[in-house]
């Protein structure tokens, strides 16, 4: 099976109720960005969209597929994001465990590492794993750390961490395989609002370091990152 | 007005479960068993997808400080009311003062109790699911938590007895092949057919840890960031499968070597830890 989105040819492959689609080519477009459409026109046919940077995946209650790739087919799907926004992101960086095995891993003193992160921006590339996850690209490359291969104790709501060749933002507080390096008073998930986060793949994000005393007041503040950044 | 003198291993409550969020990487949740959770609301004439009380392994104690209409499904955690044995499956009169107490199950994993009329509780983004990781709905339940009834009229006596297959503690699990199957290394996909599986005590609602001799993947196999789906089995390097369950995380990193389908998944989530079964991969 096949469904043209936007002149995107996709081979859609059915596992039970759910339908994986695959760019048939390299795509000219972010999955998440376009997989977000689909969920905002969603029928109710279409009972759930989640989406990576590889395929995106359809959840469905009806009994053919076809029914939904007709449907899929008649959406207008936009190539650019109209609405991409940029964003100023306060972390406070600190001595995390993690950071020793980040000096040993780049060779960089943490000031350093630190130092060249904040001078990048960076894109959100996806939503997912689990609820306000942050998936964000622009890492150099000489800043990468693999993951550890066990996530081990629990870290703090709002941790920033380096995954690979992603900067990641941990929402909950959570066991985590990344390597924190500090952390965030600002939230990105807004639950119970809908929709529950108030950032989206495409935005831009740019990474302010600040000290212990602002963490304090704006963690007081419990903004999220619009009313941060207004 | 009911409360829970004792609250069990883990109890949660449930209904549906929540669609449309997992763009966001908020999971359904809902039932383990929705088939039992279903029929408990059938027993008591309450809407198929009304919220019930989901015990886990362990019955909680429950104190009614009111008449009410009752039903019980799923595993048999060996129910007693006011000390004599309350059966499953079936309508049940309580009155004023009495008490329910559940024990260990001797056959299941997952217990429903759903109480006739609507049950006081949190609801959010369209669900009454409690999803413990958010804090989305109720908390899981501790002792003391107390919960109020509405009814909009008396109480409706009509009593059913619902015939019941359930196969809990099944010995063999359907499933089919997963987007990467083909990840197992050749040997591995014809142990994944042949060898016996337990669950892990390390499980909870996210996920089934599975036990079973080590799985390989394929040599070239890369990795890739992909989408899960509750009854995916995702194969980490360890060699251990994971099972994706209700509230399980949206996406992931290692290959999806099979998915079982949602009705087998309410069978599956009924296996106890430890207790042998196969997969039987149907193509």
């Amino acid at each position: 099976m096949f469904v043209v989105l936007n002149n995107l040819k996709f081979k859609v492959s059915a596992f039970s109720h759910h339908l994986l689609l695959h760019p048939s080519d390299k795509p000219t477009l972010h999955l998440p960005y376009l997989a977000k459409q689909i969920l905002d026109n969603s029928n109710t046919t279409i009972i759930d969209v989640r989406a990576t940077e590889e395929e995106i995946c359809i959840s469905y209650d009806s009994e053919s597929p076809e029914q939904i790739l007709d449907y899929l087919s008649t959406l207008p799907i936009e190539t650019v994001s109209e609405t991409r926004k940029h964003f100023v992101l306060p972390v406070l960086f600190y001595e995390t465990e993690d950071m020793s095995h980040i000096e040993t891993h780049t060779g960089m003193s943490s000031d350093d590492y630190i130092k060249h992160l904040i001078s990048a921006k960076y894109t959100l590339r996806m939503l997912g794993f689990v609820p306000g996850f942050l998936y964000m690209t622009g890492l150099e490359n000489k800043l990468h750390v693999p993951r550890k291969s066990m996530p081990v104790t629990n870290i703090p709501a709002g941790s920033i961490a380096v995954g690979g060749e992603f900067l990641g933002l941990y929402s909950l507080s959570t066991p985590a395989g990344w390597n924190v390096i500090g952390k965030t008073p600002i939230r990105v998930l807004d639950i119970p609002n809908t929709p529950p986060m108030v950032v989206s793949p495409g935005d831009t994000i740019e990474i302010k370091s600040i000290s212990e005393d602002e963490f304090r007041v704006l963690e007081v503040m419990a903004q999220n990152i619009i009313e941060y950044n207004d | 007005m009911i409360e829970f003198t004792k609250p069990g291993m883990y109890t949660s409550i449930q209904d549906a479960g929540r669609l449309g969020l997992a763009y966001y990487g908020i999971p359904r949740s809902g039932a383990m068993d929705y088939g039992a959770l279903r029929m408990a609301n059938m027993l008591v004439g309450n809407a198929k997808d009304s919220p019930c009380f989901e015990f886990t392994i362990q019955g909680g104690e429950i104190e009614f400080g009111e008449n009410a209409i009752i039903g019980m499904t799923g595993a048999d955690m060996q129910w007693m009311l006011n000390g004599e044995e309350a059966g499953r499956y079936q309508t049940i009169e309580v009155k004023t003062g009495d008490i329910l107490k559940g024990g260990y199950s001797i056959s299941g994993v997952r217990g429903y109790l759903a109480i006739q009329g609507k049950l006081d509780c949190a609801h959010v983004y369209n669900s009454h699911s409690s999803y413990a990781y958010a804090k989305l709905g109720n908390a899981p339940i501790k002792k003391g938590d107390a919960f109020e009834i509405k009814h909009e009229g008396p109480l409706n006596k009509t009593f059913l007895s619902l015939m019941h297959f359930s196969d809990y503690d099944a010995a063999l699990i359907k499933c089919i092949k997963g987007p990467e199957y083909d990840a197992l290394a050749e040997y591995s996909s014809k142990q994944f057919q042949d060898m016996t599986f337990k669950i892990s005590a390390q499980s909870n609602r996210m996920g089934a840890r599975l036990e079973c001799e080590k799985l390989e993947w394929k040599k070239d196999f890369m990795t890739k960031t992909s989408c899960l789906v509750p009854g995916m089995i995702q194969l980490p390097p360890s060699g251990n499968p994971i099972v994706i369950l209700q509230d399980g995380q949206t996406t992931g990193g290692y290959p999806r070597i099979a998915l079982i389908e949602e009705e087998e998944l309410w069978k599956f989530n009924q296996i106890r830890f430890g207790k042998e079964f196969k997969f039987i991969l149907s193509v």
